[in-house]
């Protein structure tokens, strides 16, 4: 095997089609979706949880392409987003330390919290490392035996094994330094919420693939039996969203609801049992904020108490004060779907992608700069 | 600390699996990866040659 095709790579969960496959493929299914969606007749909202689907929705023009009748919102999909503004502050607070040093993925680094960001705090001189994987933390870790090196844990089921993981690993390598700052949370009480929730209206959901791969697809089934909402797990290219929505489509045309798989060839029924193995010995869930959505029931992951001993939280608690999120932007709204970022009066003038003020512009998969990006919200989609 | 990289019930050499932060997530698709490691060496400058492995 040759150094370029063992560099495994999260693209190749995708199938790729030839460029006259794709193109036919498509024109296929949005004449399917069309005619499915005029037998239908009423107005059809579908939603995508996850920022991957948003972005390729936005870079392939798939909302200019649906009918009249068939609207695609944006539901809470990106973690960066969802993250509370206090949480940021804690970060801050932390990194200013002269004993801490802050592990991150970068896309935290822009994100406002609610005074400053990491990036201002980095600029300030505090010690803050990007990494790409959280293990790479063990050897910030070991070559700073002095220092407290905190890894802040953001993201959904996907990523929360890896964080897990990590504190597995310390304790294994008998690295004491090592800790997390949690906020992780859990993509079916978020659903929970959205579907409770007076001003959401759904008729079905474009379940995210990559979370899909660590869950399987049980833990979705509450969507189907108790909302009578169909849901389909869903891959990240073009043609395998259409054929998602053909499949919400079909489902809604017959009454029915269920929860498929569209994204076989990587997710499992099952999941992924031993990233769930790893979550469960480390995490127990707990009630967690989310950025406009609110309090959501045991949406949130915090370390149990055996690994206490890397919980940054419970060795050093931070009080910040609860922070205020901007009070022009819509962030929250544009979250659960009820408006579009179009409809926030500071979208594309007070809040670009370099300037951003709320986390749905700050992020590459944020809902604002995917509008933003792709169009700078001129075109007439997501009605 | 090997075992920590990768999610996988079993660990077979020479597949292809999904990579999320460093760890490998799921085994997935030979020919989906095949067809992804084709259109990556053209976007490198390699001659297209998708077509045939389909």
């Amino acid at each position: 095997m040759t150094a370029a095709k063992a560099r495994a790579h999260a693209s190749a969960a995708d199938g790729k089609l030839t460029r006259k496959e794709e193109r036919e493929a498509a024109q296929a299914l949005v004449a399917e979706i069309r005619r499915l969606a005029a037998e239908i007749e009423r107005p059809l909202r579908y939603m995508e949880v996850c920022g991957t689907h948003t972005v390729s929705i936005f870079r392939a023009g798939i909302r200019q392409l649906l009918p009249e009748n068939v609207a695609l919102v944006s539901g809470p999909g990106c973690p960066v987003c969802v993250t509370a503004d206090d949480y940021m502050d804690k970060a801050i607070a932390y990194a200013h330390r002269d004993d801490v040093i802050l592990a991150t993925f970068g896309d935290m680094l822009k994100v406002p919290g609610s005074q400053s960001s990491l990036a201002e705090a980095k600029a300030e001189g505090a010690d803050i490392r990007i990494v790409y994987s959280p293990l790479d933390t063990l050897a910030i870790a070991r070559e700073n035996p002095e220092k407290k090196v905190i890894f802040l844990a953001v993201g959904f089921e996907t990523t929360a094994p890896t964080a897990a993981a990590l504190v597995l690993a310390a304790e294994q390598a008998g690295l004491q330094n090592v800790y997390l700052l949690s906020a992780q949370k859990l993509v079916p009480p978020a659903l929970r919420a959205l579907l409770t929730d007076p001003e959401v209206r759904v008729d079905g959901f474009l379940l995210p693939g990559h979370v899909s791969v660590v869950t399987g697809l049980d833990v979705f089934q509450f969507v189907a039996d108790e909302f009578h909402t169909p849901g389909v797990v869903t891959g990240f290219t073009p043609v395998a969203i259409l054929r998602s929505l053909v499949r919400l489509l079909q489902q809604t045309a017959k009454g029915e609801a269920r929860i498929e798989n569209e994204y076989e060839s990587v997710v499992q029924t099952a999941g992924s049992p031993a990233a769930r193995r790893t979550l469960a010995e480390v995490y127990e869930t707990v009630d967690a904020p989310w950025r406009g959505i609110g309090v959501i029931p045991q949406s949130g992951l915090r370390m149990k108490a055996a690994h206490a001993a890397h919980d940054i939280e419970r060795l050093l608690p931070m009080d910040v004060p609860v922070g205020n999120n901007h009070p022009g932007c819509r962030c929250g709204e544009v979250l659960r779907g009820i408006v579009t970022p179009r409809e926030c009066p500071l979208f594309g003038k007070a809040c670009i992608p370099t300037h951003a003020i709320g986390p749905c512009m700050v992020s590459v998969e944020g809902v604002c700069a995917a509008w933003y990006k792709y169009g700078q919200g001129r075109f007439e989609f997501g009605k | 600390m090997l075992y920590y990289y990768h999610f996988l019930e079993v660990l077979p050499v020479g597949d292809y699996v999904l990579v999320h932060a460093g760890f490998a997530m799921q085994i997935v698709d030979e020919k989906e990866a095949e067809e992804t490691y084709a259109l990556l060496d053209e976007m490198n400058g390699a001659p297209r040659t998708v077509e045939a492995l389909s």
